[in-house]
């Protein structure tokens, strides 16, 4: 005995994105919870050890945030006049802040001490980092000139001068301890060597706009500036080669950030969102929406969490989802409880077992859906009642169609609509006049249509509302027509043009026309094409050659 | 001309199909076995494994009308023509025959018997006799005719009966005989010649009667209302009491008794077997969706199983349990054309085998409709039936009372040339007075999965065309990407390329199938079309113009026509080999040879063709006309047939295909044969006369190992008798091991392949995990094991090269060899001794010290 194959509902796809694994994994971090901060936050910085607090930069003040619990954890305040660009040391120790004071200033991070201010810019330092050995660090200012510092003796190593606007970006890498990278308003992006002599650039790249954030892939290979609407990446291993361009938004892209062991790179931007690309091929992935713009952005490793930063002074964080294993179980067990007691209202209830630990896993009962049940007990009028109700009227349209295709197969639709009276007519009749323009159901709703007008039309003029819509099909598929023959007027007049066009391509490419035209060919033209030899006919080479060979035996 | 020669010398044999439904199968005593009558063949199949044990065929193929169960050892065959044959089906040995005067003087001679009832009980009968059904010459139904057994004599019971398998039936004694006609029930008391009763049925006619086993006078009757009535004490002075079961909607097909006559069962074209309790007829038990309507319905003496037999060729086993237990479907699964029993449903020949059939490419079987909405695939040479492909997915809607529902149907099968791809038209198509509105046409697309070795729906298509398809093509070439396919329909006078494309993002690894382009031609009915052998160019044909069209670019090319070829192209083929250059083109009345090259016509051949097909294999086409049955040969630059064979079948040919040989053919100069189904549903082949002989000496060979099985289960058989192993025990690159392995090594590679170098982790990351896969987990054992291997191939490659330089090592290798004979704990100690040696074995035994090295390394 075969089981009942199961009505076939078509799942037609969505006009939205298609959900890729990327949209699932991104999709699990919550509503962001906001934050209101002062002024509008510069910048953002999560430290690298757990628990990972954020440094927030924002007016004259450092404040630092706990990612779980969103607490503010500690206050940097020591700043007379605005703060920037707050990063952690690669420890998680140490906090280095610029600032509108033109200096840069250290601080303990658990003890909240100033420990070193490092005088010596003319301008406010928007950006500074630490380089990744040597008790080194580095600043990006205002009077473009980056500058790397001694810690202990608060010297100056070196000063980079050679951009001729503000430097407002720039990054260390991680793998090679002796570069670092500066992005400037004057629209370039340059590479410096700390060991080379001449205190010259390496490499510089235009990004062709203002750069607002650099980043340097992990790996020291792939340079990300972002300036303006555009992420330009550049593989710095061949010099400065202009690998890509990544223009995703539409305003001023302001913060850069890489994220799931980077392999996905994250950019905001001016005009509210957040974007998701991925490493390999950069394209986008996910979109985060915001309710400002946004001037910076923080991810912690692991994805835990994201900060996101707005010019309106609202700290958004939004975390993801807990997946650990207690919860798991506490939520499938809720799960259970609700779901028996459901069923125990509606469904007779077929086990009861106790949830032990090592429970017998109740073996799934499908029944299916009703109207299965219906056609297979041959119920054809009960299967056309079940698939009319409120529910697949607003929400499932699909599966009374399929329902009415199978009917119709079965030669059961005559019988599923025969003797209805006054409310179950008007169900059938408000389903055609809601869904009947649909092009995916036309062509069934229309039968149906059809058939219920041939049945129905004697009886025409006894209820006022059922006649009501009969009218309003009528108008329906009147529309419909209208639609269609404009459709077809449109389709008429552009095959006009294409036509058009395509015959200007054959004169101008082709001149002999005779190509295309179709050629009527009796024996005796046959001879003569075959003489000179103008077919088209060129991709069947193997034999024509071997006739050719043919020949050749032959006259020699 | 040996070609030539070998072609004329051929001969059409059927290699499978034909219906096993005509009769109803029969068991033996003890349930074992199903005999099962086609036409002139008796064929045994096992219960237990469903598998043929044995085939009888009566001398001078006289078609059986049936046969009657004896013992296990011997069976009564009674033929048409009124031979009475006594065979032992074990041995296949006929033990006697006797033959029934067919002429008894007075009467118009007996034409032809259909049917043939023999009492399993022979005590108590007066007058030993039996009973067979057959038509006399003037006579357009049956006549019931009673025979004695000693002396043949035949005297006849009753005119007119109905002509059915199911419309006589006898009490095992032999005593009580019912027949049917139209509307009307007749039974007899044997004992007592005069005494025979009529009973009418009103105005519902009857399809099938039963006599109850132990009950006297009592027998049950179904009719096209499909009510069953049972009859009780029919033969008694006052009117019989009836009892009324009526569960069926469709006429009733057959009807039987349990053996103790406690239940009865009834089976009809709802496809349901619905077993009553007779003394309880409100207490019944249906076994629903048993697959196609049920043609005959038979019970085991012992009560163990019930064969139910459908209209699809396969004969289901039921048990006590209403569990279906077994079933015989190796035979092709011919669709049988719906509802012969509402009375108008016309067998359309047209219907059967749409699809054709194919050659599946990824195992050389046959691909042919099946039952409706189905596709099966059909082992030729082993004549089994291997597989089904459930393509529509529907359950199969049975007749109403009054109408054929019609179901969908398999129209169109293309595979491409690699097999991985397979595209399917399917159509349910409404009669023509309903315009065809309520219609449905799907084009589908399958992918065969490696791993599952099946195919998988990839893509539906819903109404690709207006109106059914004419032509589903793939183009024939290796490679996956930018393949296409073809579909036309005639009405809406266009076609479809269709093309692969895939999921553009970066998660994306599904893949679909897409419109890419409907060209028309002058609003002609677009017609058949044909890629050429290298899928370069495809011919389309539009009315009587052919068109070419460039697979690069989608564009028109060229059209042929010709002012004297006024008709339409029917179906056109491509040349394959040398002639690939020239397009074959069948008009009703002629056959057409265009030249692409030179774009010019090549030869026109006044012959009627129905349907040719090109042999991929060399330059060979064979072409049948359905109105004459002739097959022609011939070469596609020559006009004159190569060989010409005169009816080749009796029933019309619906498709032809060439099938790569096995390697029997060689000889012969063929490399493929040709195989073809009629409208009988018989699938023929034409093959050299030695080898149809040696076929049939094939299938006694197999079916007598069969028999040898027949008791074992079918996973038993699976299980071989002796197991010989070819391959080495310590096989060196473990590579009849390391398929998962070799898999994992794989996945590892396809990692390093397909990520982008910027986002790669170092390379030693991957290095260990790589090696790792690539060497065979090895245990302690395995590698004594090994070690022991090692020493003697390199004791004997070093043997072996002493024997030609003679020197001192001759000595250290004969003490390893001594050693080595001695036990496992020795031998390991050989290992350090025989290290010595290596230095001059031979380039065998260095491969297999370097797998060892690296099974030490990683274990």
């Amino acid at each position: 005995m075969e089981t009942f194959k199961k009505t076939y509902v078509a799942p037609f796809q969505k006009s939205s994105v298609p959900i890729s694994p990327d949209t699932l994994y991104w999709k699990k971090f919550t509503p962001p919870i906001l934050l209101k901060e002062v002024n509008l936050v510069d910048f953002i910085d999560v430290s690298p050890i757990e628990p990972h607090f954020v440094a927030v930069t924002c007016s004259s003040r450092v404040q630092l945030y706990h990612p779980i619990t969103r607490m503010i954890h500690k206050n940097y305040n020591r700043f007379k006049e605005a703060a920037y660009g707050a990063v952690f040391r690669n420890d998680g120790k140490l906090l280095l802040a610029g600032s509108d004071e033109c200096a840069v200033k250290l601080f303990e991070v658990t003890s909240k001490n100033l420990l070193r201010v490092f005088k010596g810019h003319q301008r406010a330092v928007h950006r500074c980092a630490f380089l990744p050995t040597d008790n080194q660090i580095v600043s990006f200012s205002d009077d473009k000139a980056v500058i790397q510092w001694d810690i202990p003796t608060e010297k100056i190593i070196h000063k980079y001068e050679g951009h001729s606007d503000y430097v407002r970006s720039g990054t260390v890498v991680d793998s090679n301890p002796n570069l670092i990278i500066s992005g400037s308003y004057d629209q370039t992006v340059k590479l410096w060597d700390k060991r080379a002599q001449d205190n010259k650039e390496m490499i510089s790249v235009n990004h062709g706009s203002p750069v607002e954030s650099v980043i340097m892939s992990p790996s020291g290979s792939l340079l990300f500036t972002a300036g303006l609407t555009e992420i330009r990446v550049w593989d710095c291993l061949a010099g400065g080669r202009l690998l890509s361009k990544i223009s995703q938004h539409h305003k001023t892209i302001t913060c850069l950030r890489f994220a799931t062991n980077c392999k996905r790179l994250l950019s905001a931007s001016l005009d509210r969102h957040v974007k998701v690309y991925d490493m390999s091929t950069f394209e986008v992935v996910h979109t985060y929406d915001y309710s400002s713009p946004i001037l910076s952005m923080g991810i912690t490793p692991n994805d835990k969490a994201l900060i996101v930063g707005m010019t309106d002074g609202i700290i958004a964080i939004s975390r993801k989802e807990e997946e650990s294993a207690q919860d798991e179980v506490s939520s499938e067990q809720i799960g259970q409880h609700e779901e028996s007691g459901r069923r125990r209202k509606g469904k007779k209830l077929y086990s009861d077992y106790a949830i032990t630990d090592s429970g017998v896993k109740e073996v799934e009962y499908s029944s299916g859906k009703r109207y299965d049940t219906y056609l297979r007990k041959f119920r054809y009028s009960k299967a056309l009642d079940e698939v009319l109700s409120d529910y697949y009227y607003n929400q499932h349209p699909a599966a009374t169609v399929a329902v009415i295709q199978e009917l119709i197969r079965r030669d059961g639709l005559k019988t599923a609509l025969a003797g209805r009276q006054g409310r179950q007519l008007i169900r059938v009749l408000r389903f055609l006049v809601k869904h009947l323009r649909r092009q995916r159901f036309m062509r069934v709703l229309l039968l149906v249509a059809h058939t219920l007008c041939d049945m129905y039309a004697k009886e025409v003029g006894q209820d006022a509302t059922v006649d009501q819509l009969f009218l309003r099909l009528c108008e329906e598929i009147d529309g419909e027509v209208l639609y269609m023959t404009e459709l077809l007027e449109l389709q008429g007049s552009l095959e006009m043009i294409v036509a058009g066009g395509d015959l200007v391509r054959d004169n101008g490419i082709h001149s002999l026309s005779s190509a295309s035209a179709p050629v009527i060919i009796s024996d005796s033209t046959a001879k003569t094409q075959q003489a000179s030899s103008t077919s088209p006919t060129t991709r069947l080479e193997p034999s024509k050659k071997a006739k050719e060979a043919v020949v050749v035996k032959l006259k020699s | 001309m040996i070609l030539e020669n070998s072609l004329k010398s051929l001969q059409v044999a059927v290699k499978g199909g034909g219906n096993l439904a005509t009769h109803r199968p029969l068991f033996s005593p003890d349930g074992s076995t199903l005999f099962v009558i086609q036409s002139c063949k008796v064929l045994s199949y096992s219960t237990s494994t469903g598998l043929l044990i044995s085939k009888y065929t009566t001398p001078g193929a006289s078609s059986i009308a049936n046969i009657h169960v004896q013992s296990p050892e011997s069976v009564l065959i009674f033929t048409t023509t009124g031979q009475l044959l006594t065979v032992n089906l074990v041995s296949n040995e006929m033990l006697g025959m006797r033959q029934v005067n067919l002429c008894p003087k007075g009467w118009t001679p007996i034409g032809l018997f259909t049917n043939f009832l023999y009492p399993s009980l022979e005590a108590e009968l007066s007058h030993p006799h039996f009973l067979a059904v057959g038509y006399p010459q003037d006579s357009a139904l049956p006549v019931l005719y009673s025979i004695s057994t000693e002396e043949l004599m035949i005297s006849k019971l009753c005119w007119a009966i109905l002509p059915s398998q199911h419309s006589v039936a006898m009490s095992p004694s032999g005593r009580f005989v019912v027949a049917i006609q139209e509307t009307s029930l007749y039974c007899k008391d044997m004992n007592e010649p005069k005494n025979c009763k009529w009973h009418s049925s009103g105005t519902r006619k009857f399809t099938c009667v039963a006599v109850h086993p132990t009950i006297e006078w009592c027998c049950a009757t179904g009719d096209d209302s499909g009510r069953i009535l049972i009859w009780n004490n029919v033969m008694g002075a006052v009117s019989p009491a009836k009892t009324v079961c009526h569960w069926h909607t469709l006429p009733v097909a057959d009807l039987a008794f349990t053996p103790e006559g406690s239940q009865m069962l009834s089976g009809g074209g709802e496809c349901t077997l619905v077993k009553w309790d007779v003394n309880d007829t409100t207490n019944k038990r249906t076994l629903p969706r048993m697959g196609l309507p049920i043609r005959h319905v038979t019970v085991c003496e012992t009560g163990e199983f019930v064969g139910v037999s459908h209209a699809d060729n396969c004969i289901q086993l039921v048990d006590s349990y209403n569990k279906i237990v077994g079933a015989v479907k190796n035979i092709t699964q011919a669709v049988v054309p719906e509802a012969t029993e509402g009375g108008d449903g016309v067998l359309n020949n047209t219907k059967v085998f749409q699809a054709g059939i194919q050659v599946d490419p990824n195992n050389g079987l046959l691909v042919l409709n099946g039952r409706p909405g189905w596709l099966q695939c059909y082992d030729f040479i082993n004549d089994k039936h291997v597989y089904a492909l459930d393509v529509c997915q529907q359950n199969y809607v049975t007749a109403e009372r009054h109408k054929i529902v019609p179901n969908a149907e398999v129209t169109h099968v293309a595979f491409s040339k690699n097999g991985l791809w397979m595209g399917v038209a399917e159509a349910r198509l409404e009669d023509a007075d309903n315009t065809g509105k309520y219609s449905e046409i799907k084009l589908k697309f399958w992918k065969f999965d490696k791993t599952k070795q099946m195919f998988v729906l990839n893509t539906v298509v819903d109404w690709p065309h207006e109106t059914p398809l004419t032509t589903l093509k793939i183009q024939p070439i290796t490679e996956q990407d930018g393949m296409l396919a073809v579909s036309s329909s005639s009405k809406d006078s266009k076609f479809k390329f269709w093309s692969l494309v895939s999921d553009p993002s970066i998660h994306g690894k599904s893949e679909w199938w897409v419109c890419e382009k409907s060209p028309t031609y002058k609003d002609e009915p677009s017609g058949p079309l044909g890629f050429s052998a290298d899928g370069s160019v495809l011919a389309a044909g539009f009315g009587k113009i052919l068109t070419l069209w460039d697979t690069d670019s989608l564009d028109f090319r060229l059209s042929l026509c010709h002012q004297r070829l006024t008709e339409r192209i029917n179906s056109l083929e491509f040349g394959q080999n040398v002639s690939s250059h020239l397009i074959l083109c069948l008009t009703p009345s002629n056959l057409v040879v265009w030249d692409a090259i030179t774009s010019s016509l090549l030869w026109v051949a006044p012959v009627s063709l129905d349907c040719i097909c090109v042999d991929p294999l060399s330059n060979l086409v064979a072409g049948i006309s359905s109105t004459t049955n002739h097959l022609y040969f011939f070469s596609p630059d020559d006009p004159s047939p190569l060989a010409v064979h005169k009816s080749v079948s009796k029933s019309k040919v619906l498709s032809m295909t060439f099938v790569p040989n096995h390697k029997q053919m060689e000889s012969v100069g063929m490399k493929s044969t040709v195989l073809f189904v009629n409208s009988s549903q018989e699938l023929c082949a034409v093959l050299p006369k030695k080898y149809i002989d040696q076929e049939d000496g094939d299938i006694l060979r197999v079916s007598s190992t069969d028999a040898e099985n027949s008791g074992l289960t079918a996973y038993a058989q699976m299980v071989a008798e002796k197991t010989v192993s070819l391959v080495e025990s310590t096989d060196k690159w473990g590579s009849n091991k390391t398929g998962s392995s070799g898999m994992k090594a794989y996945s590892i590679l396809r990692e390093m392949m397909d990520a982008s170098p910027h986002t790669m982790p170092s390379a030693t990351y991957y290095c260990s995990q790589l090696l790792k896969t690539l060497s065979k987990p090895t245990s302690d054992h395995h590698r004594l094991a090994q070690m022991e291997k090692l020493v003697t191939s390199s004791s004997t490659s070093s043997k072996r090269k002493t024997k030609l330089d003679e020197k001192a090592q001759k000595s250290n290798s004969i003490v390893s060899l001594g050693r080595n004979a001695d036990s496992k704990e020795t031998s390991l100690q050989n290992v350090s001794f025989s290290t010595a040696l290596l230095q001059s074995v031979d380039l065998d035994s260095v491969a297999n010290e370097n797998t060892t090295w690296i099974d030490k390394i990683f274990t």
